[in-house]
């Protein structure tokens, strides 16, 4: 049987629009983005996937910027279960070599699940955070993507 | 809802242009693809993995940004995103440094306007070299796209 496409949604926005660019700081994750998917199926296999625009200097202390992006299912709160997560990070030199100027990073990811019970029946919400867990500063400068998929 | 379209282009790496050293601050064709857009509600997802090479000595760090533009080189930007190394810096008898090879991956999806509903449409993929470094495009280069909806 061939497989059909049950939804499709998509969100992006590019740099310098809407409310980027926004610098993180350790210690809070932040909702960059989501969208809602219609799961009709047990056997609906969901599909996501995000590129993310982001930036990071090397300032006075040496530092490793390290990014830790989730994608939370049924909210975009803390309560959210977290199905899929990565981290990505750079070397960026060392201070005494410096002053270095921004260097400007993509990291792009793809998430696949199967529907459970639970959520079959529903439009689930799909969201896309991301949280500094390095040192210092690093700015979201976009674009951001995200978009999802559902297949039966 | 459906696939209505999928098309690809992939240039494996050491297939000729390839590799292609870049100009800097010269956008840079790649490859490009056609798509059918069959409905306004059609979403067009377009996704890229692009290879390539960065080596001191080089005066800049290098920054390459990605584009992809609809209907002509000079077409508008559906968009764009920039990749970049740390190579360090090059001590004065240093005559080459380490070469870094990375991979830049991304995606994007855009809604048609009304006069693209019922043509085939071009979607390029540039890159563009910034500031006054030095990098090359190994390879591969994969630019895949599809149409979702309906038809």
């Amino acid at each position: 049987m061939a497989v059909t496409v049950v939804d499709y949604q998509f969100q992006e926005v590019a740099a310098n629009t809407g409310s980027l660019p926004f610098q993180i700081s350790p210690g809070s994750e932040v909702l960059l983005t989501s969208l809602f998917l219609q799961i009709n199926s047990i056997s609906n296999r969901i599909e996501i996937k995000a590129t993310i625009g982001w930036e990071a200097q090397l300032l006075v202390v040496n530092i490793v910027p390290k990014l830790l992006f989730r994608i939370r299912r049924g909210g975009t709160g803390l309560s959210a279960p977290v199905v899929f997560q990565t981290t990505d990070s750079v070397f960026l030199g060392t201070a005494s070599e410096g002053p270095w100027t921004p260097l400007d990073f993509t990291t792009s990811f793809q998430h696949t699940e199967n529907a459970t019970p639970a959520i079959v029946g529903t439009f689930q919400q799909y969201a896309l955070t991301v949280e500094h867990i390095g040192q210092n500063v690093a700015t979201i400068t976009g674009p951001v993507h995200l978009d999802g998929t559902v297949y039966l | 809802m459906q696939i209505i379209d999928f098309s690809f282009q992939e240039l494996a790496a050491g297939t000729p242009p390839l590799p292609l050293a870049l100009t800097p601050n010269a956008e840079t064709l790649l490859t490009s693809i056609f798509l059918r857009i069959a409905s306004i509600s059609n979403s067009i997802e377009l996704s890229s993995s692009v290879a390539w090479r960065a080596q001191q000595p080089s005066t800049d760090t290098p920054k390459l940004i990605f584009r992809l533009r609809r209907s002509s080189l000079n077409g508008p930007v559906v968009f764009q995103t920039t990749d970049s190394v740390f190579l360090g810096i090059t001590e004065p008898d240093e005559t080459s440094g380490v070469p870094y090879d990375c991979t830049t991956d991304f995606i994007s999806t855009e809604s048609p306007d009304a006069p693209m509903v019922g043509t085939f449409q071009q979607y390029f993929l540039t890159v563009e070299l910034a500031g006054s470094s030095t990098a090359t495009i190994t390879g591969p280069i994969n630019l895949t796209g599809r149409v979702i909806g309906t038809d």
